[in-house]
């Protein structure tokens, strides 16, 4: 069953490859069937209504994060967060997660585990303060900036809104799963003194299609299509060997929207 | 067809639960009936232990708890919940749960309409802003850094008066205690506005602290690397309560002491008072609970601020025991501006591993517990429950004091006061444990002690003992099996356990005794450890088995040759004490054996926990963790079904195997 699937996510992959995407609504993400993963968890976290927080530690490209928290949403489309630094670090959708490491015994691991396959993101910090788009983006937080994690606030519907602070600036940044497609819709809001880049995604190629969404190319490929992006400067640029979406914000009082579809 | 064979495997391991859940219950039967359920039927006349109905589907691995204004219980739970349980001590206590998805939870408190809690990572505060009942704001007020080590809990908070927070953070574990991000080890000082103050360090495993009236804070630490037995430390600010690992961040601008883990002799010989005369940093603890005792795993500490309502004990303090399942009592002095006092048992009998105490109204006690992954005597998952005092007064030694040539022990009733006053009504020995890098310690240096004299008060109420063989720096073991009260009522408990790190007046006049113990090991004939001489060509099977954590074996059973000469060699990979231990077939006598060696007392250290008896056929000694010890036996010739247990006090009940001769 599952080399079933992957065969048809890599199909579909390639078939979407030789065509120059057009519409995010033609994107692989729709159509395909529920991934039926029959997988036996002993320490199953399932979602019913409202969406699920678990707080866990993580493997993001192989490294434990600590202070992580995945978001699970009835929708069935997923996600985790990094408090530490304040990014985004992978999407999924189908089953949530196995805390079977976590909750068995001692817990010994104390990793929460996504239960299907995810779509992993850069990993570093969403957000940074760069003196021109030529600096590179660093790998974790640096002490040349105060970052302070604020903890999260649950909206009317339980989702989580992430707060944290940078140089003094607040930042906010909430997820919520897409109604029609799989996947998410993400809403930053920004009260600023000076000038925060956002780092959106990073892929081995990154492309604009012609209705303005981006196409990241990584291990598992995905989308992005940013409502309004006129109004701020977003860049594509290479970085070491990879493409780096960013978005340049203003100081002042900003909203950004984004869509992420897989 | 792979969800065919996934059904199928469905069916196996439901069945395999099921078998596993009918073994567990048996065996738990076979414990509650076998437990010795004498003194805990006397301790029940006057403190009664009464469970907090918990629904099914509510797995509350009590992390924490805190009362609200309004009287709900708060629970913070080990999954990262935390559960609002309305009118807790009724017969129906209804349960909403409040938050989520929090990172194994390990302490509440409620201030200002709202909660706080240690998560692993962080200090958190919880709110509910649109009052729906559950947290709407997870607010972060101080985040520290986690290594990814599992062994790094974090517990509190606690006030102090003036409204900050204290948190303590445990070391993590690789072989031994170590601190592999900054911080872990310390206790700290945070204010609601999320400034940090490191306050003092040395700690292993603080998973219970408490702040007195005086604002004076106390900690509770569990047996391990350099910490020879479970014991009670005052902590101020640049103190060091022993375990160097976490003395790794005295680099740091905010560290309130500059002493390095290197400054720390691994093997020094030396007593942690008799240590702590050289490094003026290091804290001798103000009280020893002495290992298997009292307790294999102090937690929480609660000082009996009920004017009264729970009985006779206002002041004093309860510890409870996670791996006992049991609350000991602790009675406190201060001598020379120095804190030290004695404990005592209290009460046993509780479903699971204690992790948490507070007061409800009435003068209730919750307790909440939580065994998974560290077992514990009661054998429950989890649980919560109340205890409750009668409105009896049991007759207890209720204070030791301190003299310059003896102590003045109080009572809870008048004695009879012919029995008191004999010599011979009482008794006195002292020892202590080694300060090193080991994993816990042995009793050592014991001496006996002579009471030369009982002067009973005209009340009746108290007794000075004059004492000689008073030891500074020692456990001063005192029983009182001889007294009575005026009714005749025996003590409910006739033992006391008194650190000793200062007199009144400073010049200790009690005379001194003869040593009387060499406190070596003693010889036991049936281990092993070396290969017999007359084997020349060796074992003819040798058998390698393991811990995990837990308290299990990693096998099963083993199967060997009547007759033929075995090697078993233990290696234990877990981060607690073990032996291995093998007894006559029967299911009786493997619960005899454990709860033989439960009773050693004092001497079962020195006996490695293996009781005298013909039972036991033979044994390692006790191995430490990440050792290994070998044991060499001719096969019994009568084929059948052998245990195999760890009789380390408490473990035996689940740490159990076969050896199958056939």
């Amino acid at each position: 069953m599952k080399y079933l699937v992957c065969t048809l996510i890599f199909f579909s992959f390639l078939f979407s490859y030789s065509q120059e995407v057009s519409n995010p609504d033609d994107l692989p993400g729709k159509g395909i069937q529920e991934n039926s993963n029959q997988k036996m968890v002993e320490f199953e976290i399932k979602v019913l209504n409202e969406p699920v927080l678990q707080r866990s530690f993580l493997l993001h490209r192989g490294i434990k994060k600590t202070h992580t928290i995945s978001v699970g949403s009835s929708a069935k489309t997923h996600y985790s967060y990094d408090l530490s630094q304040g990014s985004l670090l992978q999407v999924w959708s189908g089953r949530f997660l196995d805390a079977t490491k976590m909750w068995k015994s001692r817990g010994e691991q104390q990793l929460g585990v996504p239960i299907e396959k995810v779509i992993s993101l850069h990993g570093n910090p969403d957000f940074y303060l760069l003196q021109n788009d030529k600096e590179t983006w660093p790998k974790t937080m640096t002490s040349e900036v105060k970052y302070k994690q604020l903890g999260y606030e649950l909206d009317k519907k339980g989702n989580p809104i992430f707060m944290m602070e940078l140089n003094g600036s607040l930042i906010k940044s909430s997820c919520v799963p897409l109604k029609r497609k799989r996947g998410l819709k993400r809403t930053i809001s920004i009260q600023s003194k000076e000038i925060i880049w956002h780092k959106i995604a990073e892929g081995d190629l990154i492309k604009k299609s012609r209705n303005g969404s981006y196409r990241i190319e990584t291990e598992s490929n995905y989308f992005v299509k940013i409502s309004k992006s006129k109004k701020y400067n977003t860049i594509v640029r290479k970085s070491a060997g990879k493409d780096e979406l960013l978005v340049e914000i203003p100081n002042g009082k900003h909203k950004i929207r984004y869509t992420i579809l897989w | 067809m792979v969800v065919k064979k996934l059904n199928e495997m469905n069916i196996v391991y439901k069945i395999t639960r099921l078998l596993v859940l009918l073994v567990f219950l048996i065996v738990n039967q076979a414990i509650i009936a076998q437990k010795d359920s004498n003194i805990i039927a006397k301790e029940s006349e006057y403190y009664k232990i009464v469970d907090v109905p918990i629904p099914k589907g509510v797995l509350l691995e009590v992390g924490g708890l805190a009362l609200t204004e309004k009287g709900q219980l708060g629970v913070s739970t080990r999954r990262g919940e935390v559960w609002l349980i309305d009118k807790p001590t009724s017969k129906n206590p209804s349960y909403s749960r409040y938050a989520h998805g929090l990172h194994e939870a390990l302490g509440l408190a409620y201030k200002d309409n709202g909660f706080y809690l240690a998560q692993r990572g962080e200090l958190t505060r919880l709110e509910d802003k649109n009052k729906d009942g559950k947290a709407d704001l997870y607010k972060t007020i101080y985040s520290w850094p986690l290594s990814g080590n599992y062994h790094d809990y974090s517990y509190g908070p606690k006030f102090t008066k003036n409204g900050d927070m204290l948190v303590t953070l445990n070391l993590g574990w690789q072989g031994k205690g170590v601190s592999l991000v900054k911080w872990r080890g310390w206790m700290l000082k945070i204010t609601k506005e999320g400034e940090m103050t490191p306050i003092a360090t040395g700690l292993r495993s603080p998973s219970g602290f408490v702040i007195n009236d005086e604002d004076d804070v106390f900690y509770s630490e569990n047996q391990g690397d350099w910490v020879g037995s479970g014991r009670m430390t005052h902590l101020e600010s640049g103190d060091f309560a022993g375990n160097p690992a976490g003395l790794k961040w005295t680099d740091d601008p905010k560290s309130p002491l500059k002493l390095k883990p290197e400054d720390i002799k691994k093997q020094s010989g030396m007593s942690l008072y008799e240590y702590a005369k050289k490094i003026p940093s290091l804290k001798a603890p103000a009280i020893w609970f002495p290992h298997t005792i009292l307790g294999i795993s102090t937690s929480d500490m609660l000082i009996d601020t009920t004017s009264g309502k729970f009985g006779p004990f206002e002041g004093q303090m309860f510890v409870g025991d996670q791996g006992h399942s049991k609350i000991m009592r602790v009675a406190m002095e201060k001598v020379n501006g120095v804190y030290q006092g004695a404990s005592f048992p209290f009460i046993e009998g509780f479903s699971s591993g204690i992790l948490r105490m507070i007061w409800g109204d009435n003068s209730n006690m919750f307790v909440g517990m939580t065994s998974r992954g560290w077992s514990s005597t009661g054998k429950e998952e989890f649980g919560l429950q109340r205890l409750v005092w009668t409105g009896k007064t049991p007759f207890e030694i209720k204070t030791i004091k301190a003299q310059d040539d003896g102590f003045i022990l109080t009572f809870t009733k008048p004695v009879d006061k012919a029995l008191a006053a004999k010599t011979a009504s009482y008794k006195m020995a002292t020892f202590t444990y080694k300060y090193h890098n080991n994993y816990g310690s042995p009793i050592v240096d014991k001496q006996k002690g002579m009471v030369h004299k009982a002067k009973v008060s005209d009340d009746g109420l108290s007794v000075k003992l004059t004492v000689h063989g008073m030891r500074l720096g020692y456990i001063h073991q005192i029983t009182a099996e001889g007294v009575k009260s005026d009714k005749s009522e025996d003590l409910l408990h006739a033992i006391g356990f008194y650190t000793l790190n200062e007199v009144p007046g400073g010049m200790l006049k009690s005379m001194q005794m003869h040593k009387m113990s060499s406190g070596k090991k003693m010889k036991q004939v049936k281990r092993v450890a070396e290969q017999p001489k007359s084997w020349v060509n060796g074992p003819e099977q040798k058998i390698v088995v393991g811990t995990v954590p837990g308290l299990k074996f990693d096998f099963k059973e083993v199967v060997v040759k009547a007759k033929s000469k075995v090697q078993i060699l233990l290696k234990n990979n877990d981060d607690m004490l073990h032996n291995l231990v093998i007894i006559k077939p029967g299911v009786k006598n493997a619960d005899k054996v454990g709860r033989m060696a439960m009773e050693l007392g004092l001497k079962g250290s020195d006996m490695n926990y293996v009781p005298n008896s013909d039972l036991v056929l033979f044994h390692t000694g006790i191995v430490g963790p990440q050792s290994s010890e070998s044991l060499y036996f001719e096969a019994p010739s009568v084929k059948g079904e052998y245990w195999v247990l760890c009789t380390f006090p408490g473990h035996s009940f689940t740490m159990r195997a076969k050896l199958i001769v056939k």
